[in-house]
């Protein structure tokens, strides 16, 4: 079980302060939701957990170790996988071939082994199907398996991006949007999945979400930010009783 | 319609899909290795052509088609095999069976040490890169004096193994037959296991792949190796069909066919470097049957091949860009469902709207 802290981080583009001295923290086994209005730097906090961006000052660790000396490869290797706000999937490849890809970090570079097809590969090879099989039964995508991803509907391409993480095995998981783009009836399905990744999986969950219902449904915290700064934490509710949330979402200068 | 029950996962991870797919590439195979027998030693040197630009098509497929990095580079790696392999044999007196992969590994640290460099370059910069080493490659080559033999070029000697000589067509046919099969089923393998899909990721989406544990610059650096392998490879079978290598038959020329063949027949898989080799090979010679039919001024004014050649492959990149393996596979298609056919079956459905990549 790990903790993620992020503690005093600031990032600026040129002269923007995406992300301003924002501190918090995540307990495991929990849903913990970040919401903000567009612009808010919510992404920008992903993409420097990622390690795509080094912060100007403050430290980020997962399980007590930082981050910031691991580069963006080595990230999913301390058991934190995301999915991104417009989906990055591999379309020229099959749904399968993208959960495979996710396996990833199950495995070592042997050239010669790969090249020849060395018996101990077929043996790795047929783990790493069975795991993306019980990740495509957990997300019901049985009947893609084999399309192109390019070729998919848009909340099934959402699916497999969320597929491609989960068959990564990580301790945590770090969504982008889970809902946006989807119809209600996929947005209260995507409801129930993380409610599973959590209990099923005991994966803790750190999503970036618009929709108030679904952070409603499934936040055990919530986190609100605007422009790259802290609002307020606790529950949906608290936080969304908080003035200054509400002056943020009104109207920015508002405040 | 034939639809394709899956048994057991292991029907995607062997060579072959089903039986029906094994008995094909067995047959092919058959015919393939009977060939000395009913064919004269000129056709079985335009085959071994054929395997050779195949291999060395491979090599830039894995570059280019899996792992996305635009090569316009690849003769200048065929032709260091060539020269590495020939000097090797004739300079130093190494036994063949050695001086050959040992040629193939020489080229492929080349191409790791320019992988490392160009790994950072997309696009129209990778492409000028790659283009200007295969212009240096030719001038170091040419500027080489006595050892590389310089404009003058070298004489390659025979090939000799554990002291058989590969003297006659049919016997250098299987031997490339041989090691063309070799090269087919290491890319295949490499498909199918880590690395291969740690090269597609690269391809089709650098920030993911990294996500997942990809280190986006070492692998971009191994397909630069294992092209420049197969190239090395290729260059050394390639200068026995010619005996004599000079700079020039390496040139920048060379390189764009190259890159034109994998295009023509079809990007991104392992047939396309097959089908586009037959191309590249025979064309020459159905347009030499081709120009006996035409009138004397057309047929016989340099330019006709070249014109043939770059209106073949607009018309590909216009009406076909899958190219001839995609063609095949529309073809194959056709008779499966016949007479249902419908062209909409490969019109890519767009149910979504297209979003905007980070980057
Ligand atoms: N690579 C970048 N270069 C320059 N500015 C950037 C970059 N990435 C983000 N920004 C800016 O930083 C700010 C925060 O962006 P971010 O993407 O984190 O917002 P967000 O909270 O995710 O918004 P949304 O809800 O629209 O996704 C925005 O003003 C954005 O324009
Ligand atoms: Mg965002």
């Amino acid at each position: 079980m790990s903790w993620l802290e992020v503690e005093n981080v600031s990032l600026a583009f040129g002269g923007l302060k995406a992300v301003d001295n924002l501190s918090f923290s995540v307990e495991p086994g929990k849903v913990f939701t970040i919401i903000g209005p567009n612009g808010a730097g919510k992404s920008t906090v992903f993409n420097l957990i990622c390690r795509i961006y080094d912060p100007l000052e403050g430290d980020i660790r997962f399980g007590g170790e930082s981050l910031l000396g691991a580069r963006p490869h080595e990230v999913i290797n301390h058991g934190i996988a995301r999915t991104f706000q417009n989906i990055e999937l591999f379309e020229h490849a099959s749904l399968l071939d993208n959960l495979l890809i996710g396996r990833f970090r199950h495995g070592r570079f042997s050239p010669l082994s790969e090249l020849f097809f060395l018996p101990g590969q077929l043996r790795q090879e047929l783990e790493h199907r069975r795991k993306a099989e019980e990740v495509i039964e957990f997300l019901d995508l049985e009947g893609y398996r084999h399309a192109r991803v390019a070729d998919l509907p848009y909340g099934v391409r959402k699916k497999t991006e969320m597929a491609r993480a989960l068959v990564a095995s990580p301790e945590i998981l770090l969504l982008d949007e889970p809902s946006s783009g989807l119809t209600t009836e996929e947005t209260d399905d995507t409801a129930f999945v993380i409610e599973d990744i959590r209990e099923d999986l005991g994966i803790t969950v750190v999503m970036i979400e618009h929709d108030m219902k679904l952070v409603n449904k499934v936040s055990d915290k919530v986190l609100a930010i605007n422009e790259g700064r802290f609002l307020a934490t606790g529950s949906a509710s608290e936080v969304q009783d908080d003035p200054d949330v509400q002056a943020a979402y009104l109207g920015g200068e508002a405040a | 319609m034939r639809v394709l029950f899956r048994k057991s996962y292991k029907q995607d991870i062997r060579l072959f899909r089903d039986r029906t797919q094994a008995f094909w590439y067995l047959l092919f195979l058959c015919i393939a290795l009977a060939a000395p027998l009913f064919l004269d030693g000129y056709f079985l040197d335009e085959l071994s052509f054929v395997y050779i630009y195949a291999i060395a098509g491979l090599g830039l497929m894995i570059l280019t088609g899996f792992s996305g990095q635009v090569s316009f580079g690849q003769a200048a790696f065929v032709a260091i095999g060539a020269y590495a392999h020939t000097i090797l044999l004739s300079r130093y007196g190494v036994p063949w069976i050695l001086s050959l992969p040992l040629a193939a590994l020489i080229t492929g640290l080349v191409g790791l040490a320019i992988g490392r460099i160009c790994g950072r370059m997309h696009g129209l910069y990778l492409a000028i890169a790659t283009l200007s080493i295969a212009i240096v490659t030719e001038r170091l080559i040419g500027g080489g004096g006595d050892f590389t033999g310089g404009h003058r070029g070298l004489p390659v000697p025979g090939i000799d193994i554990f002291g058989i000589a590969i003297d006659q067509s049919w016997k250098t046919y299987l031997l490339n037959l041989a090691l063309f099969v070799g090269a087919i089923l290491m890319t295949r393998n490499l498909l199918r296991t880590r690395s291969g899909r740690a090269l597609i990721a690269i391809r089709d989406s650098e920030v993911s792949a990294r996500s997942l544990g990809t280190n986006v610059a070492f692998y971009k650096a191994y397909a630069f190796f294992l092209s420049a392998v197969f190239a090395g490879l290729a260059g050394g079978l390639l200068a026995h069909a010619f005996y004599y290598i000079t700079p020039e038959t390496f040139g920048m020329g060379e390189s764009i066919r190259l890159l034109l063949m994998i295009v023509v027949g079809g990007i991104g898989t392992i047939h396309g470097a097959i089908f586009g080799a037959f191309f590249i090979v025979l064309l020459p010679t159905v347009l030499s049957w081709v120009k006996v039919l035409l009138p004397g001024a057309i047929a016989t004014s340099g330019g006709f091949d070249s014109l043939a050649f770059g209106m073949i492959l607009l018309g590909f990149i216009l009406f076909e860009p899958d190219g001839l393996y995609g063609r095949w596979v529309k073809i194959h298609h056709y008779f499966n469902v016949f007479p249902m056919y419908k062209r909409r079956s490969f019109q890519r459905q767009k149910t979504f709207l297209k979003t905007e990549r980070l980057k």
